[in-house]
């Protein structure tokens, strides 16, 4: 073997080692099967940060007959990627719809790699709006973060489909519900309902172990769509952050919010200023939760400052 | 398949087995908070920082800044703001106002702002306490110092950094006109019962939209001008207590939380001007227990 053929191989391996690394993203979760046909991949739960390149929230997909229907994206558009690769290693089926839950950073920039194979994307018209309005300040925050690497290609994508209420559809050959029960964590959530097996994706209506970063909330309408959930007595719920859940336990979110409300009203209505109410209104019950350092201030803040309002 | 997918059951498994050991990991990192807080601030060299240079050699004239002023005041501020049109800040002071020493002015200066320096607070001997809260617009990450002038002339800084990002929620874009039209609402009030010779706490709210000029009207794609609050006089029985000279750095409904020294009755009276060069005042009459004839300051 000559030198030049030597060397000729040797970057064919080199190439050939670099595209299965670029194959998968690192630190992309593989999808859990969640039930049949449907699977969820679990971000780590954390604050996004380089270590965990954005892979923090939980998104998921649902393969029917004939197609898949994903729901959420992930924060970049390399996640995006990521999430069509480990896909097509569970079904050979093509992607049909994507469903975006609500308007948050952590949800809605993996879209772009979705629009450009040509997949159409829906969320709540309110969802919709409010990414195409905010969205670039989102995705400038997030290349702050993660850096111009992690977020290249990423771009804001606004949903082509928009519902405005409660609406069954069917995808892929599945039944599912998209369920809007008004203003909550945002004012266009949908939680997704896959009838045939009875999981639900509850995107950011509820959150497991992770303090909810409150940005456009109203309390009243999200405590009112928890309620409306746990009416439907599901056997199991991915929530927009950690672990699925079953049941009841997903009204461990309202605990946390009607605490939280509780705790600033007291706070505000005893003349507390809203410097020292952000050091000092605690929920001692999720101290321990992901995000409580970062997000309890600031969702004191919120609440404080509406109650200044009123 | 199954090589790539794993199954459910198995991470709820892993979650409680997880419990304790997280438990034990959670305290720690509680315990160890207050000091990560501290560790994520990054080093400040404020010699050289150009606009504060040029800042402090305008206002200051060379004359020293103890970069230690701990002992005089604090600034407490939130490492990362959620929400940069609204940052919660307070300049604390550490000692009471008196005759003999006092806070005269505090300076508030945010490096990455357009403009950086956001005004000044003048207090007197009757403040009681030079402590200001207030909340604050913030460009970006950046460097916030707060600036106090002692009676003796003596100059001391504190310095915070602040990460604002936010914007993801911000609201929708108002009417301007209606904003403009409800400006001028006051609201002075005085916390709890004030007690003769101690610092009564005090709150000011101005509704005024303290538009900043540089933002664009997302819908008609506008810019409104400048039009903010440039200075609020409070008095007590007719004597100073606190004098801010500010800008559109203030939040849009500015709101300060300050101290004076009741004693008897009197009327706390706030006089409020806006760039427009319209006037609103404030007053509400303080009736003060009588105390005991020591003051104290401190909380």
């Amino acid at each position: 073997m000559t030198v030049r053929r030597l060397r000729a191989l040797f970057f064919t391996l080199l190439f050939a080692v670099s595209t299965l690394t670029h194959a998968a993203m690192s630190g992309m979760p593989a999808p859990v099967a969640i039930a049949p046909g449907v699977y969820a991949f679990i971000g780590d739960n954390d604050a996004v940060a380089p270590a965990n390149h954005g892979i923090v929230a939980n998104n998921g997909f649902i393969v029917g007959q004939d197609g898949v229907t994903v729901i959420d994206t992930g924060s970049s558009y390399r996640y995006g990627r990521a999430m069509i690769e480990a896909i097509r290693k569970v079904t050979p089926l093509p992607v049909k719809l994507v469903i975006i839950t609500h308007q948050a950073p952590e949800f809605v920039f993996g879209a772009a790699a979705f629009r450009d194979e040509g997949v159409p994307i829906l969320a709540h018209a309110r969802a919709a709006q409010l990414i195409r309005e905010r969205c670039s300040i989102c995705l400038a925050n997030l290349r702050k973060t993660l850096g111009e690497d992690e977020m290249a290609g990423s771009r804001v994508t606004v949903p082509d489909q928009t519902v405005n209420g409660t609406t069954e559809i069917e995808s892929g050959g599945r039944k599912l519900q998209l369920l809007h029960f008004g203003p909550a964590s945002t004012p266009g959530d949908l939680a997704v309902l896959d009838t045939q097996t009875g999981v639900l994706f509850a995107g950011g209506l509820v959150s497991n172990g992770r303090i909810p970063e409150l940005r456009n909330e109203q309390i009243s309408g999200w405590l009112a769509a928890l309620e409306n959930l746990r009416g439907l007595d599901l056997k199991t719920v991915v929530p927009g952050f950690g672990k699925p859940l079953r049941g009841d336990d997903i009204m461990r979110t309202g605990t946390y919010l009607r605490e939280l409300e509780a705790a600033v009203k007291q706070a505000y209505t005893s003349g507390v200023g809203l410097t020292e109410a952000m050091h000092t209104v605690q929920v001692p019950a999720f101290r321990n939760d992901k995000l409580y350092a970062i997000a309890q201030p600031q969702n004191v803040q919120r609440i404080y400052l509406q109650l200044e309002k009123q | 398949m199954g090589a790539v997918v794993q199954d459910w059951r198995d991470i709820m498994k892993t979650t409680w087995s997880g419990v304790r050991a997280m438990t034990v990991a959670s305290l720690a990192a509680a315990a160890l908070s207050p000091y990560a807080a501290q560790a994520a601030q990054p080093d400040d060299d404020p010699d050289k920082v150009a606009r504060w240079i040029d800042f402090r050699e305008g206002t200051f004239k060379g004359r020293t800044i103890d970069t230690h002023g701990d002992a005089v005041i604090k600034l407490d501020a939130p490492a990362r703001a959620a929400d940069a049109a609204v940052v919660p800040i307070a300049i604390n002071a550490q000692f009471p106002q008196s005759p003999a020493r006092y806070i005269k002015k505090l300076y508030l200066f945010i490096d990455e702002n357009p403009e950086p320096y956001a005004g000044s607070f003048e207090f007197t001997p009757e403040s009681g306490l030079a402590t200001i809260e207030t909340r604050v617009r913030v460009e970006d990450y950046t460097f916030m110092r707060a600036i106090a002038e002692t009676n003796d002339g003596k100059l001391y800084s504190a310095v915070r950094f602040v990460k604002a990002s936010g914007g993801c929620s911000a609201p929708a874009d108002k009417d301007e006109d209606a904003a403009e039209r409800t400006a001028g609402q006051v609201r002075l009030q005085a916390e709890g019962q004030a007690v003769a010779g101690k610092p009564e706490l005090a709150q000011l709210m101005v509704r005024h939209p303290n538009r900043t000029g540089m933002a664009m009207n997302q819908v008609t794609r506008n810019y409104a001008s400048a039009y903010f609050i440039r200075k609020v006089s409070v008095t007590y029985a007719n004597k100073p207590v606190m004098t801010a000279n500010v800008n559109f750095s203030i939040s849009e409904n500015p709101n300060f939380r300050f101290y004076f020294v009741p004693s008897g009755s009197g009327e706390l009276k706030a006089f409020i001007e806006d760039t427009k060069n319209k006037h609103w005042d404030g007053a509400v009459a303080v009736k003060a227990q009588p105390g005991s004839a020591q003051t104290s300051a401190m909380k």
